[in-house]
Order: C-alpha cells, then structure tokens, then sequence
C-alpha cells in the first residue's frame, strides 16, 4: 500500500490483549466498530489506566498486543512493514506522545528542527512565528533538558506539526499548561488542521486542549 | 535567527550520535587494528619483494617444472655407451599425467664442441671439450629475440649453470693467477667453438645468462635441432631427461608416479623452489595471524558502535518515530568507521614502508640488482582492507539500526 492520504483510520473491534472482558465494559472504542474520518475532531475522555497511550500506540504502529483490526483507508496496519511505516510517520499521521518523546541531548530548536528536516514542512520563519507565539521562543537554545514540564509540551507541539499529516494523535497534550497557553495551542492546532483538511484525535484526562469537537468517546 | 535554522537534519544526527561516541574504545580499535593490518601488509608486500628472487630472475626458467631422468643402470650404460633414453610412449605417457601441464625434452648435441675463451689479451686462454643441450623455448624465461642464434653477431647464446662461474671464480682463477670474473663482464666474453661432428666449422658463442636450477649448458632449440643436422654423427638421438612442467602443487601423484616408473627426479638446485614453498609457508601463517588479529580487532570496533546503538536505543526508536530511515540515522558510524580505518591504514602503509627500509637493508645483497620497488601490491591490499573493514562494520551497525526500526520502542 502506497500511503500517501488516509482518509478514515477504522477500529475494529479492537481490544488489549492485557485487558479482560470486564476492563472494556462500557467503553465506547474498545471491543466497538469506530470510523475516524479526515477533517473531524474527536476526543477520547479517560480515567487513567484505561489504555489511552496503549490506543496512541496501536494507531501508530508500535505495539501490535491488541486483538481486532485498525485499518486506514481499509487496509490492516498489521500488515504494514518499516518502509510503510516511515513513510506514513513522515506525511500521514503525526503523533505527540504524553511523554513527549524529546531529545535530552538537543535544545529546543533542534527538536524541532530534526523533525522538520526530513519533511521540509515548516520555513525557519514559521517555526519562528510558532515558537513565538506559543510563548517559548526565548528559550530556543536552551537544553530541552533544562525546561519544565509544560515548556516542553509545548516544543513537542510544535514539532508534531512540523509535518504534512492527514491524522494527528494527541495524548493529553495540554495536561501540564494553563488554560491560557491550552487556549493559544487550541486555536494553532486549528488552524494547522483546517490547512490540511486533518482529523484530530487528543485523549484526555479532563483538561481536553480547547477544540470544536466533533465527538468524544468514553475510552 | 533565520541562519541557524536553515541547516538540514544531518548536523543534527551528527551531534546526537557524537555525543555517545566512545573515543578510548575507538582509539582502543585503532591500535589493535594497525597491529593486525601492519602484519597482514608486511607480509603481503614482503612476499611481492622476495617471491621474483626466487621465482624468476636467476633461474631464467619459468613455472614449477621438474626434471625427469632414468636411474643409470651401470651394465647397460658401460654395454652401450649411452645411459637411458625415453621412448616416445613413455613420453606420451609422462605427458598424458593430470598433474603434468607440459612436457618437453632435453635435445643433447651430437656432435664434438670444443670451446675457448681469451680474456683480455691474448694470453689468458682457457679451452675445454663441451656438450649442449636444449629444452623448447617455452621452458626458457628468457625473450625470444635474445634467446635465438644471432645472425648479426653470428653467435650463439648460452646458459650456463652459475656453479661454473663459481669454479672459475673461486677456485680456477686464483690458482692459475688470472683475474675474476663478473656475471656482466662474462657476458661479453666472446667463446669461439670449435664444431666437429659430420663436418666442422667454428662458431662464436656469448653468455646471455647464469641459472641457479638447471645443471646444464644450455643454447636455444632451434639452433641445437639445425646443429645436430648440420654437424650430428646420426646417433641415437631419443631423449636422456625431460623437462615436465607440474600442476604446482606438491602433488604426491607426481611423486607416485614417479617412483612406480622407477625414473628419479634431478635434484636440479630446486632449493630456490623449496625456499619459495616455505616462504609461501611462512607468509601465509603470517598473513593469517595479520588477519585474525585483524578480525578480532574489527569485533571491537563492531562490538563499540553495537553498544552505542543498544545504549541508546530509546533514540533510536524515537527517530525512527518521527520517520528517519535506518540510512539517514546511521551515516555517522560509517563517517566513523572511515575516519578510524583510513587513520589505521594509512599509518599501517608507513609502517610497512618503514619495515620494508629493515628487511631490504638486511638483504641489500639480494637487492642488489632488483629495480625499483613496487608497491602495487601494498596499495591494493591496503585499499581492500580499508573497504572491507569499514563496509563490515557499518553494514552490521546499519542492520542492527534496522532491527530498532523495524520493532521502535512503545512510548
């Protein structure tokens, strides 16, 4: 499969295989028929220990210990190899992991930049103009290392976006940010999205990052 | 701002993986591996210095090649005046042999040669009765032009065995009060030979080589076969030795068959044959240790980059999180193993040089004569064990980088 768009990523009657009948009772995506389609919004609301990272993984190809099938476009991840993969990591579906999966060696431009260099997404002005607005632009050259909690959600932010993407999987992105800076990154994701014509999915503990959902589910 | 944002990706990658270099482990390689190099080089280059002086150069007789005779049965030899000969069946035979490339005979003379030479004036003589003999020109590592009967000089070219200019030269020539003789000096002595078979004739002669392996007077083919329809008696003329070119390898067949024929081999001075068997010997047990210390020495290198790749193989994963193919995140370690190999082999040829400047100055005797040295071979092998070294290592580091990417760590 040449995945250069994905349009709908289907869950199928997926579960984790660590999860018993009873850890899914009631819940609107596991053991259900879901279709995420390109251009919506949608929210997964969670307690924790519900498997919300557990679902990030699965969408994104890096745990396969779930039983039923995620497809995008129809086509069954399982089946995808590493060359599939990258390509679809690199133009397709971005994800910002809860732990942001930063460099500690690099400073905060250079997450950035390391990412947008494979896609050539954003220009130094745009990365710029994000970093200025999402209040971190001073803090450019400091070692990711050195920043707080909510410093770093935001670099990890800007980096998600550094690329073209159909999909975008957000676990609890603004879980460390005030209501303020949720706000300024609910209205870039907007508009980021809105660009591509992208879906949304953020999970969330209960401080969702500030979106016109077009649906939440119950995890 | 704008400048330092423009820069691709792979500074990046370059810092990243910079920073978990370990340098005392590189360093640790380098020197194990010029060890191993140095030894593998030295051994190489020692052997393209030494093997022509054994193989070529002095016998004037190309290949592995053997020569073969009857054991001389003394009755029949005092009965008949002439020793053994070959007939053509058993030379067929001989050459029908799997481990036999080539067979030619020895072509004696038939007829009496006597030979004398004057140097310097007129009064230092010497004269003595002679024989010939030939093998086919292509047993002869000599060209073509020179190793022909000279019209222009009327002259005839002549091998003799080294030994005889040894005799002369240490013992004849003090003893009688004449004055010793170099290898380019008798070379321009004129023989004059005096031919009496049939009919008589004189002729000139000239020394065009010394050989150390054949115990003969050896002159070309096709001047012996006119000679000996010229001036022959018309005696027997079926062969007394052959010449047999080997397979090379010490084929215990050849030996067999050999002995089950009841023929002998001449021993003839083939102590350079043996040396260069020994020498292969001893070169490749060289080589090998060179090239065991050589591997051993690549495992730490292999081993170094390894542990880098495990260590950080949350780095890894996330690369190849955000897309980066296995080539894109591992061209650091190839830069790395460049830059080590290039280092090892470049000092490894300098310390080669410098080894070569020891063993020539012990040998300067043999060295003598030899012409410029070549260092084709050295510069090849140097060449093929840079490639080698660093293609190995780096594919291994490169596969191992595709074994994250294909299972990345789960966040």
């Amino acid at each position: 499969m040449k995945c250069s768009s994905v349009d709908t990523i289907s869950l199928d009657n997926i579960m984790p295989r660590f999860f018993s009948e009873s850890d899914v009772q009631g819940s609107e995506v596991w053991k259900s028929d879901l279709v995420l389609h390109k251009g919506r919004y949608y929210m997964i609301e969670a307690a924790s220990g519900k498997g919300k990272s557990s679902l990030c993984n699965f969408i994104f190809g890096l745990r396969k210990d779930y039983s039923g099938t995620i497809r995008f476009d129809g086509s069954d991840v399982a089946a995808f190899g590493p060359g599939e993969w990258r390509n679809l990591r690199r133009v397709s579906i971005s994800m910002m992991f809860q732990d942001l999966d930063l460099f500690e060696e690099l400073t905060a431009l250079e997450n950035i930049r390391i990412k947008n260099g494979i896609t050539g997404y954003f220009s130094p002005g745009e990365i710029e103009s994000l970093m200025r607005q999402t209040g971190i632009l001073a803090l450019a050259d400091r070692p990711v290392s050195s920043l707080s909690a909510g410093e770093r959600q935001r670099v990890a932010f800007i980096r998600a976006l550094a690329q073209p993407f159909d999909f975008i999987v957000m676990d609890e992105p603004v879980s460390h940010l005030d209501a303020a800076n949720a706000g300024i990154m609910g209205e870039i994701m907007d508009s980021q999205a809105r660009k591509m014509g992208a879906g949304i999915i953020v999970t969330s503990l209960g401080n969702p990052l500030p979106l016109s959902y077009d649906a939440v589910f119950g995890l | 701002m704008t400048d330092f944002l423009s820069g691709r990706y792979m500074g990046l990658i370059w810092k990243l993986t910079r920073k978990h270099l370990n340098i005392r482990q590189l360093v640790g390689y380098m020197f194990a591996s010029f060890a191993g190099v140095a030894i593998l080089l030295t051994a190489i280059q020692f052997y393209a210095d030494v093997s022509p002086l054994l193989s070529g150069g002095t016998s004037l007789i190309s290949g592995d090649y053997a020569i073969v005779s009857k054991k001389v049965n003394t009755i029949k030899s005092v009965r008949t005046g002439r020793g053994e000969t070959f007939s053509d069946r058993e030379i067929e035979d001989i050459g029908n042999q799997d481990f036999v490339e080539d067979i030619g005979i020895f072509r004696s003379s038939d007829f009496r040669i006597y030979a004398e030479i004057a140097i310097g004036d007129e009064k230092l003589e010497i004269a003595t009765d002679i024989f010939f003999e030939s093998v086919p020109d292509r047993f002869v590592d000599y060209s073509s032009d020179d190793w022909s009967f000279d019209d222009e000089r009327n002259s005839v070219p002549i091998i003799l065995p080294r030994n005889y200019l040894d005799l002369y030269n240490f013992a004849f020539a003090p003893s009688h009060g004449m004055p010793q003789i170099s290898e380019s000096l008798a070379r321009m002595i004129n023989i004059r030979l005096y031919v009496s078979g049939s009919q008589s004739a004189v002729l000139n002669g000239h020394l065009a080589g010394l050989s150390d392996r054949l115990n003969t007077i050896l002159v070309p083919d096709s001047f012996l076969e006119a000679a000996n329809e010229k001036y022959g008696l018309g005696t027997d003329r079926q062969p007394l030795r052959l010449i047999v070119k080997t397979d090379g390898a010490v084929s215990s067949g050849f030996a067999e068959y050999i002995s089950d024929k009841g023929y002998t081999v001449a021993d003839s001075d083939d102590n350079a044959s043996r040396v260069s068997v020994f020498l292969r010997i001893a070169v490749g047990l060289v080589s090998i240790i060179g090239l065991v210390i050589c591997v051993i020495s690549l495992s730490i290198l292999v081993l170094s980059l390894y542990l880098i790749v495990e260590k950080n193989i949350r780095m890894y994963s996330a690369l190849c999180r955000l897309g980066f193919s296995p080539a894109s995140v591992s061209w650091p370690f190839a830069v790395v193993c460049a830059g080590a190999n290039i280092i090892v082999t470049a000092v490894s040829v300098l310390a080669v040089r410098f080894f070569r400047d020891l063993y020539t100055e012990r040998l300067e005797a043999f060295f003598m004569d030899s012409s410029a040295p070549e260092f084709q071979w050295l510069y090849a092998a140097a060449a093929a064990v840079f490639a080698v070294s660093v293609a190995i290592s780096y594919l291994l580091v490169l596969n191992r980088i595709r074994a994250v990417e294909k299972a990345p760590l789960a966040r």
